[in-house]
């Protein structure tokens, strides 16, 4: 973290998915949650719904300390897996969607600096049509605000 | 027995891409075939459904052009609601053109800068860490930084006129929830630079003077990759004009004899037809008239270029004069040349915000018509990728009881197909291995069109491109994955 002590800090959460898709929609739900969540007063969070990332949230994230995207994992560790990623570089078959690395790259090469930006992948199990989650996504969703909530947290405690 | 090659970008968990390349023994190509899963349970999604929820609805079929569904829904509900796409207010009609118009400037924006611009820079056969988007921003950054604005500016006027970037709301049966208010027209005309609508025609004017002068010097790959004849099918304004929100269908053969002219959408059931092949998931759409061997199509920028009689706007008509002289004003037949058409596309919808803008009709407070209501309606506008079907039948609650979608991607089923087809013979043909430069043909072929590989559910723990090689045995000799 290189956020100086008595600056507010300013955190963005991606919740990156379609609610229309039963699980795939974690990532928005998280936004919904975290407008309702405390955080330390020194952290100023934001929290953006994005169906899929592109070119333009290199801009959007460029005047933030610290970013979190967040989305639906499809394997891996339950509930949750927080891990902190750098920027790379894909080449993109789709205009579609880019990878959170990618957006991260995009922004250092255009602006010369990024955020440092962390990966919160939630466990989610059923894909089908339907804007409710899975009874097992909806535990990892408390969880993954519980623990997101602990991380931001962290991120006050460590500033310089 | 031959060898199998497959190339597999497994990007979504419903929608994903592959393509399979069938040699024989010598090492011949003898057929090629381009899957894509075709997610169609939208359909049955929105049945049962109040049919004022179907604009709403299906901004969940894409990311990243919701507001053509969005609007070929509205139109399709406004017929319900009795009211034809002539009887909208001018307010809410040109609100909607503003939306519609703000999202070809915004995806096409994309597309070139983020898609195409990587292959023009620096070549098929470039390093893929430096073949992308980054490595545009790295080497002309101003390019990247346009791209980007460009895309924010068109996000703008689709936030302005549907009430959010996403899930707008703006359409609604018979008319638009809001007009535009003076501070927002202001701030899209008048903007500080560049967010404004004159340096968006600037840069637009640019990006295309940028491709014609690649083309200059690269005649030999523009002109001749992927080149092959097809009909040509596109949504026409009723005096010939190049429109994306409403019009007539035409179609035209490859030699530019019309098939379809001044076509009632609301008949299109008449004239397509929708062929299930047993390999692929996706359908594929024909002219009845020329049957399923003969009748496929190309939608989208090329084909809509080639079907329109002129351009309505200025700078966007003397391109399009250069644009069809160089085919001798014949109809254009070249893969590689949908990027030119789409440029020329930016530029006009560039010219159409700026002149909206300038209506005071988008002030007005006239929003929503109401008519004898029905239980059916179609909806048709030009999505970025080519024409956009929407068809929906009520029962007597209101309630949806059939939808029927065909996207722009099912359209281009068939000459997708065909343009992978020409990379599979004139690049795959008598070869051992696949190697990148050869495998981003593929992807050029495929990427001219832009596919939507089903935006519906985006999750991680997906997979990346997979390039998996078999021998005659079917055993599994070579993977190559990035």
């Amino acid at each position: 973290m290189t956020i100086p002590a008595g600056k507010r800090a300013k955190v963005l959460v991606f919740g990156i998915g379609n609610p229309g898709r039963r699980d795939d929609g974690l990532g928005p739900k998280l936004i919904e949650q975290i407008g309702g969540a405390e955080f330390p007063i020194m952290l100023n969070v934001a929290g953006e719904f994005r169906y899929q990332l592109n070119v333009e949230d290199a801009l959007t994230m460029k005047d933030f300390d610290v970013v979190v995207f967040a989305d639906a994992s499809r394997s891996g560790e339950e509930p949750i897996t927080i891990s902190e990623i750098g920027p790379a570089a894909e080449i993109a078959v789709t205009t579609h969607a880019m990878s959170p690395a990618s957006v991260v790259a995009l922004c250092l090469e255009l602006y010369g600096h990024a955020p440092r930006s962390y990966l919160l992948a939630i466990r989610g199990y059923d894909w089908d049509v339907g804007e409710d989650l899975s009874p097992a996504a909806e535990q990892n969703l408390q969880k993954a605000l519980e623990i997101l909530r602990e991380f931001i947290g962290r991120l006050e405690e460590s500033k310089g | 027995m031959g060898r199998k090659i497959t190339i597999e970008p497994v990007t979504r968990i419903e929608g994903h891409g592959k393509v399979t390349v069938q040699l024989d023994d010598a090492g011949h190509v003898q057929q090629s075939r381009f899957h894509i899963v075709e997610f169609r349970g939208f359909e049955r999604f929105v049945q049962g459904r109040p049919y004022w929820e179907a604009p709403v609805l299906v901004e969940r079929l894409c990311g990243i052009c919701p507001v053509s569904h969005h609007l070929a829904a509205a139109k399709a509900t406004d017929a319900i609601v009795g009211i034809g796409p002539e009887d909208l207010t001018p307010t809410g009609e040109k609100m909607r053109r503003l939306m519609h118009y703000g999202q070809m400037f915004q995806s096409h924006a994309l597309h070139f800068f983020h898609l195409a611009s990587p292959d023009l820079l620096f070549g098929a056969d470039a390093d893929p860490a430096i073949r992308n988007v980054i490595g545009v921003a790295l080497m002309h950054k101003d390019l990247a930084v346009q791209g980007v604005l460009m895309r924010k500016f068109g996000q703008e006027l689709i936030l302005a006129t549907a009430g959010k970037k996403i899930h707008g709301t703006g359409a609604v049966p018979g008319g638009i929830n809001k007009n535009l208010s003076v501070e927002e027209r202001d701030s899209f005309l008048k903007g500080p630079d560049p967010l404004n609508a004159k340096t968006m025609v600037a840069w637009a004017q640019g990006a295309l003077d940028f491709f014609k002068d690649f083309h200059k010097k690269n005649k030999e790959l523009i002109d001749g990759f992927a080149a092959f004849p097809s009909n040509h099918l596109s949504l026409v304004r009723k005096d010939g004009a190049l429109d994306f929100y409403h019009g007539a269908l035409r179609a035209i053969t490859a030699d530019g004899k019309r098939i379809l002219d001044d076509v009632d959408y609301n008949d299109y059931l008449k004239y397509i037809g929708e062929e299930v092949r047993s390999w692929s998931y996706m359908k594929f759409p024909y002219l009845r008239s020329l049957g399923k061997q003969s009748g496929w199509y190309r939608v989208g920028p090329l084909a809509r270029l080639n079907t329109c009689d002129f351009i309505p706007t200025p700078l966007a008509q003397k391109e399009f004069e250069i644009f069809r002289a160089y085919s001798k004003g014949k109809p254009n037949n070249r893969t590689l040349h949908t990027h030119w058409a789409r440029l020329i596309e930016l530029l006009h919808s560039g010219e159409v915000i700026q002149d909206l803008l300038n209506d005071p009709d988008l002030l007005g407070t006239d929003l929503v018509k109401k008519g004898k209501k029905g239980r059916e309606g179609v909806g048709l506008v030009e999505a970025p990728r080519g024409t956009l079907f929407h068809h929906y039948r009520i029962n007597s609650d209101d309630q949806i009881e059939m939808a029927n979608l065909i996207v722009s991607t099912t359209n281009n089923n068939e000459p997708m197909n065909r343009a992978v087809h020409w990379v599979a013979m004139n690049i795959l043909d008598k070869q051992k291995d696949i190697t990148e430069g050869m495998l981003n043909r593929v992807e050029i072929a495929i990427r001219a069109y832009d596919p939507c590989l089903s935006c519906a559910t985006h999750a991680l723990g997906k997979m990346p491109l997979e390039v998996e090689l078999y021998n005659a045995a079917g055993d599994l000799i070579a993977r190559k994955s990035r």
